[in-house]
């Protein structure tokens, strides 16, 4: 190659490229006026430096005897290594997720039984992003909102008067019992004068 | 705890009647049923209203 004017270089990548994660192998050849030329190549390294993370929702975070909610993990990142093995539910199950991309969803049925105000659904950090040969896993486990939970259904009323096969000579009488604070309770039988009688635990 | 006065039809005498008490809690969730039988038969009263009075008494 001649000393002189300029030679004129040509790269495999042009100036403004756009780069993927990883590493890509850029040759340029320059050439001088004398038609000399000589090539070399270099490394372009593109690193992901930023954590994937995930927000949980839950369509119904309020779970009486019954109802199920949709749960809905969606990543920052299309993740790697995502399952069922990386989450955990308080007080209920989760079925098989599905997804793809970066959303996935699974139905929460809560546990029989169950009255808990404070529950949440935990996913570990045993996946990555698919960005980097390694993967960049998220900095540390992510809840889900709190949800409540409501599965124990209520005692039946313990009813103290009138007494079973108690005999009545006057249509009109007093039911007297124990009930649980707040509930609606329901007295019915065709021949009452309201018909189902309500009212408010108190 | 609770107090409540209840009424029953004429149909309703000299007949068994089961009463059914239910709650449902705040949640929503119901409960089982508590079932109490009474038995009805209203009393006849004594004298009566004027119309029934003997007219010769």
């Amino acid at each position: 190659m001649t000393s002189g004017a300029a030679p004129a270089i040509v790269c495999s990548n042009l100036t403004g490229d756009t780069f993927s994660f990883g590493t890509t192998i850029v040759t340029c050849t320059a050439t001088d006026s004398e038609g000399n030329d000589t090539t070399d190549d270099f490394n372009v390294i593109v690193e992901d430096t930023i954590d994937p993370t995930l927000v949980i929702t839950l369509d119904d975070t309020a779970l009486n005897i019954g109802d199920t909610a949709l749960v809905t993990f969606t990543f920052s990142e299309t993740p790697v290594g995502f399952d069922n093995a990386d989450v955990t539910v308080e007080n209920g199950t989760i079925d098989t997720i599905t997804g793809s991309g970066t959303v996935y969803t699974a139905t929460l049925t809560p546990t029989a039984g169950v009255e808990d105000t404070t529950n949440k659904i935990t996913v570990g950090t045993d996946w990555s992003d698919a960005n980097t040969p390694t993967g960049n896993a998220p900095a540390g486990a992510t809840d889900s909102p709190n949800y409540e939970m409501d599965t124990l259904a209520p005692l039946a009323p313990v009813v103290s008067s009138p007494t079973n096969n108690q005999n009545l000579s006057i249509n009109t009488f007093t039911a007297d019992g124990v009930c649980e604070t707040g509930a609606t309770v329901s007295i019915s039988n065709t021949e009452l004068q309201d018909n189902p009688k309500t009212f408010v635990c108190v | 705890m609770f107090s409540i006065e209840l009424v029953l039809l004429g149909g309703a005498n000299h007949t068994t009647q089961t009463l059914t008490f239910t709650q449902t809690d705040v949640a929503g969730n119901l409960s089982a049923t508590t079932d109490i039988s009474v038995n009805y038969s209203q009393q006849n009263v004594a004298g009566g209203g004027l119309g029934e009075r003997n007219p010769s008494a």
